[in-house]
């Protein structure tokens, strides 16, 4: 009876091995690509460019500031305004709202340190420089130098600044936007997506579980089989964070109304060859400057107008709307803007890569099912 | 023409290639570049590409049997199938051994890279550089 028991339990080893196996829809090649997009989260460096990065009193005093209306001129805003840990430090809205709307949809800050460049346009190449632009915007928060070293002289957060950065009436107005700005990073660099039902699956396959990779649905896999293979997703949406960092046309108009354009990368270019607070210049704390090069040697191209940073993918189903201008109302819009993609809004001399798809319904849903995949680490 | 790819899998770049051997000159890990028919000297790249989106440097040897010398290079990289380049330029200096190394070199893309490598002779008779190529797959 015994003999019998044991040769059942192998034989339904056996099936449940078969159909573990049967359920990754993957080839070779296509988990080979999907380890390409981890390991996830990364492993947590210090910026040599910030002299607080890491530091715990900085992140707090970062954290702080960034939920304070302090920041703003009139104190009517705060950083978390428009970037609510609510809606993936999104804000939900189609085109962000400063003192006025403003041109384009509010970007998360989540995942910051996987970018090169930051902003839609990449106009910064530090988390420190991106903060200081809506600090010192008139349209978003609208302080000068001046009236932010008043601010916080005056305010509660003047100890635990002359505790991180030294006596702030030592300090040139200049150097007061810097330094809160380098604590505001800190905080922001801490702000890292989790692990994801996308990761275990594909730390699974890399440790040659097969039964623990078997519980992703075959509809996530059949997503991701078309995001790295039809779909061309992952020609852009490369790496651990889906981002290639870079910026591409993805046919969506760049017209802010008849008369005026948004010119993108071009214009992004311009404001971070003129500012004085990138990896290259003297406000880095980093004697090597070490993240230097990618300043110093990027190009000025004709076809960066009216280009966009390719958004990562982790979080994403949590910071609706999508595109630079918020156009798209979800995840499915998205698709379907890719999946009919007009050919004629394309650059002329640019990617050779985007042509509509011809998508069917149940593939649409495999690729949301996907992309949610990478946004259900707070579940 | 011969083809080289250079695949890159995570961490580690594997090199297949049919093409010949490193000259003595150059690292046996080196790969020749397809050279002009005019080429009176042959070129080899030595780099290791870790991954997509991430810069890397390529070290270039010149090799002849004959006393040649580079004073100058031009490296580029494109992709012919998207009708892009690199959005880096990228900086050369000469080594103590009178080679090259290249930083900047930067694929944002998987897929098929082509390096374009320019070699100035020093001689001031030759004005005009001799070419070279190599198929980079990026993955």
């Amino acid at each position: 009876m015994r003999r019998v028991f044991l040769i059942l339990l192998f034989s339904l080893s056996l099936i449940g091995t078969f159909n573990a196996q049967a359920e990754i829809l993957l080839s070779e090649d296509e988990i080979n690509q999907a380890l390409l997009h981890g390991p996830w989260p990364p492993e947590f460096r210090i910026d040599p460019s910030n002299k607080v990065s890491g530091n715990r009193d900085a992140i707090k005093l970062g954290e702080a500031l960034f939920a304070d209306p302090i920041l703003s001129k009139n104190s009517e805003m705060s950083c978390q305004s428009c970037h609510d840990p609510a809606t993936g430090f999104s804000d939900a809205l189609p085109r962000a709202v400063g003192r006025k709307i403003l041109d384009r949809n509010t970007p998360s800050v989540m995942n910051l340190r996987s970018h090169r460049w930051l902003g839609w346009a990449g106009g910064s190449d530090n988390i420190w420089a991106q903060s200081i632009a809506p600090i010192l915007h008139e349209d978003e928060m609208g302080h000068d130098r001046d009236s932010l070293k008043e601010a916080i002289s005056a305010s509660g957060y003047v100890s635990a600044y002359d505790d991180l950065f030294g006596s702030i009436t030592q300090h040139e107005s200049d150097e007061v936007l810097v330094n809160i700005s380098k604590a505001l990073a800190a905080y922001q660099e801490t702000l890292i997506t989790g692990k994801t039902s996308f990761d275990r699956f594909r730390n699974a396959l890399e440790a040659d579980d097969i039964k623990a990779a078997s519980e992703y649905s075959a509809s996530a896999q059949r997503g991701l089989k078309l995001f790295i293979g039809r779909g061309n997703c992952a020609f852009c949406h490369s790496g651990p964070a889906f981002t290639n960092g870079e910026f591409h046309d993805a046919g969506v108009p760049y017209f802010i109304t008849e008369t005026r354009v948004d010119e993108g990368r071009f214009g992004g270019m311009k404001t971070l060859k003129n500012s004085p607070y990138t990896l290259a210049g003297e406000f880095s704390d980093d004697p090597e400057k070490s993240g230097a090069w990618a300043v110093n040697q990027v190009r000025f191209q004709h076809s960066d107008f009216g280009t966009f940073r390719v958004p990562g993918l982790r979080g994403a189903a949590r910071s609706a709307p999508y595109m630079h201008n918020g156009s798209l109302s979800d995840l499915t819009a998205v698709i379907d803007h890719y999946d009919t993609i007009n050919m004629e809004r394309l650059h002329v001399d640019g990617e050779a890569i985007l042509q509509p798809l011809g998508l069917t319904e149940l593939e649409k849903e495999d690729l949301v099912t996907f992309l949610n995949s990478l946004s259900d680490d707070l579940k | 023409m011969s083809r080289t790819y250079l695949f890159v899998t995570g961490l580690t770049a594997v090199i297949f290639t049919t093409i010949s051997h490193a000259h003595a000159c150059a690292p046996e890990s080196a790969v020749e570049l397809d050279a002009a028919d005019n080429a009176k000297f042959r070129s080899f790249a030595d780099f290791e590409l870790e991954a997509i989106s991430k810069p890397f440097e390529i070290d270039l040897y010149f090799c002849s049997e004959h006393d040649v010398r580079i004073e100058r290079i031009k490296v580029d990289a494109t992709m012919p199938a998207h009708q892009h380049g690199m959005n880096y330029t990228p900086e050369f200096k000469r080594t103590d051994n009178g080679n090259f190394s290249v930083s900047g070199m930067f694929f944002h893309m998987p897929g098929v890279w082509q390096l374009e490598v320019s070699a100035y002779q020093a001689s001031a008779s030759v004005n005009e550089p001799t070419l070279f190529k190599l198929e980079i797959m990026a993955q």
